[in-house]
Formats: C-alpha cells, sequence, structure tokens
C-alpha cells in the first residue's frame, strides 16, 4: 500500500503544470548567468590570446563559470535567492489543497494515513529535490558547451573562489566534477527538505500561496540570524545560511560539513514530525 | 417586466467548450430548470447570466441590454451558486446585513424575515464558521432572497438539506414566482425540479439538448382531465 | 457612495482585520530593532561611531538598502537582507485577501455592486491602504522601542554610523544631518506600486507567480543600480540625497506613479474580462 501511494503521490508531483513551470523558471534564471559569463569568457580569451606569457587558462573554465561556480552574476543571486520558491511551488501546496478540497479524506480512508502522510512527504521531497538540482545541472551541461573545463588551479584562488579552508577544496582543485556533484546532492537534500517547510507549514496554513512562499520567508529568517551571529572581525566563523551554503563557491564565509549535516538534520527532524508524526494524529473533518 | 435571452452563447476555457450555442430566453413570473449531469455546463450557464464570465462568443441580455456590454451584472439579481460563502467570524444575520448594506434595499426587518423564511434563527449570534452544511446552504438561499431580486439564480439549492429543508426551498421557490420573479434553478433530483419547475433546460456537454415545457404538459393534462 | 461602502469592507476585512498585516511589522520591526540596537553598541564600544544613534538612523538602517554593488574577485553579491525583508514581506502579506474575497463573499458583494472597476479600485485603494499601514506600523513599533530605551527619537542621522553600515567611503556621500520629508515617503510610496504590479499580475498568473516576480524584481533592483528598476528609488542609501550620483527623488515619484497608474489600468481593463471561477 505505501508503495503504491508513493507511486501515486510521484506521479501527482512529477506530472504536473506546477513542477514544469517551476523547472522552466530556475532553467531560464540560469540562462541569464550563462549569458552574463559567456560574455565574460569572450573578453578573457581575448586577452588569453593576445598574453604569451601566462595567459591564465586554469582561472577561467567550466567549474567556476557554471552558476554554482561563481557568486557574481544576476543569474546566481537570483537563483539561490528564489530557490525556496522554485523548490515548493511543484508540490509543496498539494497537502493545503487536499485538506480543502476533502480529497484526504478519500485517499487516507483507502491508504491509511500512515501511507497518506509518508507518501506525501517524499513526493514533496523528490519534487523539490529535483527542481532544485535540474536547472543547475541544466546550466552545467550547457555551461560546459561553453566553457572549458580546465582543472582549476589552487594558485588561482581568488578567481575560482575556493579558498584553503573553503569546503571541500581538496576535492576542487583535484576531481572537480566530484566536486560538483557532491554539491548537487547537497542541493538535492536541502531542496528536497525546503519543500518539505512548505508541506509542513500546510498543517497550520489555509491557503496554498502562502505554503508556498512560507520557505522562502523561512530561509530569509535564517539568513537574518546572520547579523547577529558574525560580530567579531576576528572569528573565524563558519557559514550558517543556505542562501549561501548552498553555492558550491563560497560566497562570504566558509560552509562547513557540521552546520550542513546539522541544518539538514534539524530541517529533516522538524518537517518529518510535524507533516508525519504529528498531523497524523489529528482527526480528518 | 424581466426577460433573459441568450443568444449563441459559447465559452471556451482554454482548450474546452464548457458552453456551446446555447440559446434560450426566459420571462418573469416563472421557474426555469437546468437538468443534466455533472459537468455538463450548468453552473457556467448560471455563471453566464449572472456576469462572473464573459461569453467567447454570442450575448447575454437582460431587458434588453447586453451583459459586458451595456451593464456588467444585471441590475436586480440574487444568486447561490456552488458552495455558499460568507465571513466565518461573524453571524448569519451580520453576514446578511453586511451585504444588504450595499444597495440599501432590505430593511432589517426583512432580513429577519427572510432568515426566519429559510428555517434559520436571525438572533442565533452562532459564528458562520460554526454553521453545519446544511445551515449554510440555507443561509446562502437567504442572501439571494432578502432583496426580492427580479432574477434568482439557484444552483443545487437542495443541497445538504434534510425533508423539511426541502420543502421550505421549494415553498420559497413557489413564493419568489408568484412575486413574479425569474427564478433559475438547478436541482439533480429530477423530481423536484419537475414539480417546480416550469420548462425544463435539459443540458449535455455544453449544450441544451431538450426544452421540455412543464406547464403547457400540465395545462394539457388538466384539460385531459 | 457604493465605492465608499466598498472600500470600508475592504479597508475592515483586509486591512483593519487582517491580523497578518498588522503583526507581521511589527515581528520585524522589533527584530530589525534589536540587531540595530547591538549593532550600535558594538560600534560605540569599538569607536567607530562616535555618538549614540538616533530614530533617524534606524529608519535609515530599516530602508537604506545598499551600495551600488560592482562584481568582481573578492565581492560576492550579497543582498540587503534587511531592506529585502521590509519590502518582500509586505506583498506576501496583502498577496491572498483579493483573490480570497473574489471565490467568497466577495462574488455577492461585486454582483450586487453591479461594477467590476468599482470592485478594483476598491482592491487598489485597499492595497495602497494597506501598503502605508504595513510601513506605519514598522516605524511605529520601531518609534515605542526606541521611547522604550529610552533613545533619541528624533530624524537626526549620523555620517558615521551609516559609513560603517554600508561600508561607504568618506567621498562617495553628501555630510547630512537629519532625513527630509520626501525621502521619508519614498519607499512606501515604491512599496505601494510593486505591490500593485504583484496585484495585477496575479490576475494574469497564479498569485505565487505574482510574488515570484515582485521578489524578482526587488532582488533586482538591489543588483543593478538602474532608474529603470523601481526598487532602487525604495533604498534611501541609493537617492541622490544621500549618494553622490545616486536616483533622484522626483524620478523615483514619477516611477513609482506611473508604476501604481499602468499596473492600476492594466488591471482594469484585465478584470473586466476576467472570469471569476471558483477553484
Amino acid at each position: 500500500m505505501l508503495r503504491q501511494m508513493i507511486r501515486m503521490e510521484c506521479r501527482k508531483a512529477f506530472r504536473n503544470k506546477m513542477f514544469y513551470t517551476a523547472v522552466a523558471a530556475g532553467c531560464i534564471i540560469t540562462l541569464f548567468a550563462l549569458v552574463y559569463y559567456i560574455g565574460i569568457y569572450q573578453n578573457e580569451l581575448t586577452m588569453m590570446q593576445a598574453d604569451d606569457v601566462n595567459p591564465m587558462h586554469e582561472a577561467s573554465g567550466l567549474f567556476n563559470f557554471w552558476i554554482g561556480g561563481e557568486p557574481f552574476s544576476f543569474g546566481s543571486a537570483a537563483y539561490f535567492f528564489m530557490f525556496p520558491l522554485l523548490t515548493a511551488i511543484p508540490y509543496g501546496w498539494s497537502y493545503c489543497g487536499e485538506k480543502r478540497s476533502g480529497y484526504i479524506r478519500t485517499a487516507v480512508v483507502q491508504a491509511g494515513k500512515k501511507a497518506y502522510f509518508l507518501a506525501k512527504y517524499t513526493a514533496v521531497f523528490l519534487s523539490g529535490a529535483l527542481a532544485m538540482v535540474i536547472p543547475l545541472a541544466f546550466d552545467f551541461l550547457l555551461s560546459a558547451l561553453f566553457f572549458p573545463a580546465v582543472m582549476p588551479s589552487p594558485v588561482y584562488c581568488t578567481s575560482t573562489g575556493i579558498f584553503y579552508d573553503s569546503l571541500m577544496s581538496m576535492f576542487y582543485y583535484t576531481v572537480p566534477l566530484l566536486y560538483v556533484l557532491i554539491y548537487l546532492l547537497i542541493d538535492f537534500i536541502f531542496g528536497g527538505l525546503i519543500a518539505c517547510i512548505s508541506y509542513a507549514a500546510a498543517c497550520f496554513v489555509r491557503y496554498r500561496v502562502v505554503a508556498v512562499i512560507l520557505p522562502l520567508f523561512f530561509m530569509l529568517a535564517v539568513h537574518y540570524l546572520r547579523q547577529f551571529v558574525y560580530i567579531s572581525a576576528e572569528v573565524r566563523y563558519k557559514e550558517i545560511s543556505p542562501m549561501f551554503f548552498l553555492r558550491p563557491v563560497q560566497a562570504a564565509y566558509p560552509a562547513s560539513w557540521a552546520v550542513i549535516l546539522a541544518e539538514m538534520a534539524a530541517l529533516f527532524l522538524v518537517t518529518f514530525f510535524l507533516s508525519v508524526i504529528w498531523e497524523r494524529k489529528h482527526e480528518i473533518y | 417586466m424581466v426577460r433573459i435571452e441568450l443568444d449563441k452563447v459559447t465559452k471556451r476555457i482554454r482548450k474546452n467548450t464548457v458552453l456551446h450555442e446555447v440559446t434560450l430566453k426566459m420571462h418573469e413570473g416563472r421557474i426555469y430548470g437546468l437538468q443534466g449531469v455533472n459537468g455538463s455546463g450548468k453552473t457556467m450557464l448560471m455563471r453566464t447570466v449572472i456576469g462572473l464570465i464573459r461569453p467567447t462568443e454570442g450575448s447575454v441580455s437582460v431587458n434588453g441590454r447586453i451583459l459586458g456590454r451595456d451593464m456588467e451584472f444585471p441590475e436586480s439579481i440574487g444568486f447561490l451558486l456552488e458552495n455558499p460563502a460568507f465571513l466565518g467570524q461573524y453571524s448569519g444575520y451580520e453576514n446578511l446585513n453586511m451585504l444588504a448594506g450595499i444597495k440599501g434595499r432590505a430593511l432589517t426587518g426583512q432580513i429577519k424575515d427572510c432568515i426566519r423564511a429559510v428555517g434559520l434563527d436571525p438572533e442565533d449570534k452562532k459564528k458562520y464558521r460554526k454553521y453545519s452544511l446544511g445551515m449554510k446552504q440555507r443561509l446562502g438561499i437567504a442572501a439571494a432572497i432578502m432583496e426580492e431580486p427580479d432574477i434568482v439564480v439557484l444552483d443545487e439549492p437542495t443541497n445538504a438539506l434534510d425533508e423539511s429543508g426541502v420543502r421550505l426551498v421549494q415553498d420559497i421557490l413557489r413564493r419568489e414566482k408568484a412575486r413574479g420573479a425569474l427564478v433559475i434553478l438547478s436541482c439533480h433530483d429530477i423530481g423536484i425540479l419537475r414539480e417546480l419547475s416550469d420548462e425544463i433546460f435539459r443540458m449535455e456537454a455544453g449544450r441544451v439538448v431538450e426544452h421540455i415545457c412543464l406547464n403547457d404538459e400540465r395545462q394539457e393534462e388538466g384539460g385531459d382531465a | 457612495m457604493r465605492f465608499i461602502r466598498y472600500f470600508l469592507f475592504d479597508l475592515k476585512q483586509g486591512a483593519l482585520h487582517n491580523k497578518a498585516l498588522l503583526l507581521t511589522p511589527a515581528a520585524i520591526g522589533a527584530l530589525v530593532f534589536l540587531d540595530f540596537l547591538f549593532k550600535a553598541h558594538r560600534y560605540l564600544a569599538i569607536g567607530a561611531i562616535e555618538e549614540s544613534v538616533s530614530y533617524g538612523d534606524y529608519w535609515f538602517y530599516l530602508y537604506g538598502g545598499m551600495k551600488e554593488y560592482t562584481p568582481g574577485p573578492g565581492n560576492a553579491f550579497s543582498f540587503p537582507v534587511v531592506w529585502m525583508l521590509v519590502f518582500a514581506a509586505v506583498p506576501f502579506v496583502l498577496l491572498n485577501y483579493p483573490f480570497r474575497d473574489m471565490g467568497g463573499i466577495g462574488q455577492q458583494i461585486l454582483v450586487r455592486s453591479r461594477s467590476r472597476s468599482t470592485w478594483w479600485l476598491s482592491k487598489c485603494c485597499w492595497n495602497f491602504v494597506g501598503t502605508v499601514l504595513y510601513h506605519l506600523m514598522l516605524q511605529t513599533v520601531g518609534a515605542a522601542l526606541f521611547l522604550l530605551f529610552g533613545m533619541d527619537l528624533t530624524y537626526r542621522i549620523h555620517m558615521d554610523f551609516i559609513r560603517v553600515v554600508y561600508d561607504a567611503l568618506h567621498e562617495e556621500l553628501w555630510e547630512r544631518s537629519a532625513l527630509p520629508l520626501a525621502v521619508l515617503v519614498l519607499p512606501a510610496l515604491v512599496s505601494a506600486a510593486v505591490n500593485m504590479l504583484q496585484m495585477t499580475l496575479s490576475l494574469f498568473v497564479r498569485p505565487m507567480f505574482g510574488f515570484f516576480a515582485a521578489a524578482l524584481l526587488l532582488l533586482a533592483s538591489a543588483y543593478l543600480m538602474s532608474p529603470v528598476l523601481a526598487g532602487n528609488y525604495a533604498m534611501a542609501y541609493r537617492c541622490d540625497w544621500m549618494l553622490k550620483g545616486g536616483v533622484t527623488g522626483r524620478a523615483g515619484l514619477t516611477a513609482a506613479a506611473a508604476l501604481f497608474v499602468a499596473a492600476f489600468l492594466l488591471g482594469l481593463v484585465r478584470f473586466h474580462f476576467y472570469d471569476i471561477l471558483e477553484e
């Protein structure tokens, strides 16, 4: 029953216009970054061709010109600001909608509460995760058509933005593709969990639009915490805001596994508890 | 004197044709029933007559004035469409009083009489959000008739009502007809529809496929008898 | 007369009874005040600023925005979180009411009023008043906290504080001592225009995409200092009153008014043909 419910919920999550719209919107945003960097690369190419002594090939390549590798373009700024919306739009609204329409009564009676809520959580997670990662992968592959996959060099760390204390900097300068894949995995998981915030919010709010937009404000609130945390110029802080540490490049402070895993665990525990355990205890009218 | 004319009204929503060249004429003092399965276009037709949606082709005129061109909504109309919707934080009377304040046509006494006529208590302070489905339906009907409109449009008014409620609705509709209102009614109970309506339009897939004049049938039967 | 009744209904239901509209700016105002207070104390303690801050500095902290962004190595784009929170919260809070109303008792009111234009005009007025109420609430809570903490409740500003907060060079800014009235009004007007745009866009696409567009406009305004992007006029830091070569207040007023009117007219036409279907 659970497997069937998961299959059904996933079908509903992926075969819906909102999913396609969110992915398309994400891909369009990444194109802003791509176009910006194609222009920059053309200039760099001209300079490289003119410079016989040190063309600095390693400073300009796929791994620091794709949207995840640079924190300068509008595309990058927009994507890593709007991603909470992009992940919630595909299916984060579904629980709200099903409560209002009364569909939940039918589903729960047929499948049982546990199967329904677990399947819903899985579908929301997967749809959010894919909505986060597909545009990034799209941009990476498209960028690969324009920028050479040059092995980055630590000599040019100011151009790449990956410093000795950046997360997985060793991977970046030795196996950059693995670096990108690991970051895509981190983004995949976080994208799914952030979408689940809207599912958890749907346990308390009546309107779909409110449930979908709340994750953005939640992320903004976490980002705002930085104002209270980063108070000393001497301390070597780690990045706490997902709006920054989900970028595969260092935007302000370096990311850290401890923070990433802690926030991942906290998000999972809270959203899972609220939407699967706590909500299940309530009566369905 | 009220008349409604639909002239080849077609409505397309995205790729679906929900109404197809519907042509009807309706007059005051009669009850017109809309019969059809779910999705046949009854509610869409009602929305078109109320003015909530614009026809893609054709026109709807009320007393010779075309909706959407000469006026946006009929001058005197009361309606209940699908689920009644009021403000949850107010009582039934407070909700109706607020609506009546817009045109200023219904007096306090009239509103209370209307609420009593549908079987509710106008002095009841219970908030609308605590109403049962049947009570909500009754309040919706009261809102539709309280200003004694020339046109009354009721979509499934007997939904969620018990036997006494259904009889109440029937009495109300007969009174409205006697008052001279033009009543458009949809109901899944064909017996009730045939009992109340003077004419029935049977709809299928957005088209009017049959027009039954029950009044004439009744007169003929009466004549034969 | 009918319009006034309509508008009073919207004002009551959509603004005065809208807990989110009243509580959200209060929460934001209080949070930003705490942040501002801690920062001010820190800067005073380390000697980065000479004297204690005043309400004008708090206002500037709320509405300042950020300095012009120039992409370059070591200068990653970091959006102005305080400003974004202030300006993104209000379209969110105002988003749902018109469409909730349209699907609910609003239908009854709309048909009784017999005028789609009246409904739309009333909603536009509600939108404007709601925005003004939001910003008033935001500033009032700040003022109340200033009184509570016994701080200077004047519109004086301290340039040393502003330079530290916005990491500005001395020569970039004019020397100012107090906030002028025109500057006080502009952010709220621009905010009203953006909210109006959101409401109109939501007649064409789903409301969540209307919000998406409004948020993107605000972010784009932060990213690029351009007179074309309306959000720039809502950043007190980027106004030519403060920043040498900044955007002009007059252009801001014109842009806000033009955007508001354009959105109003577009919405009026769109709503005239809008199919009101329950979802």
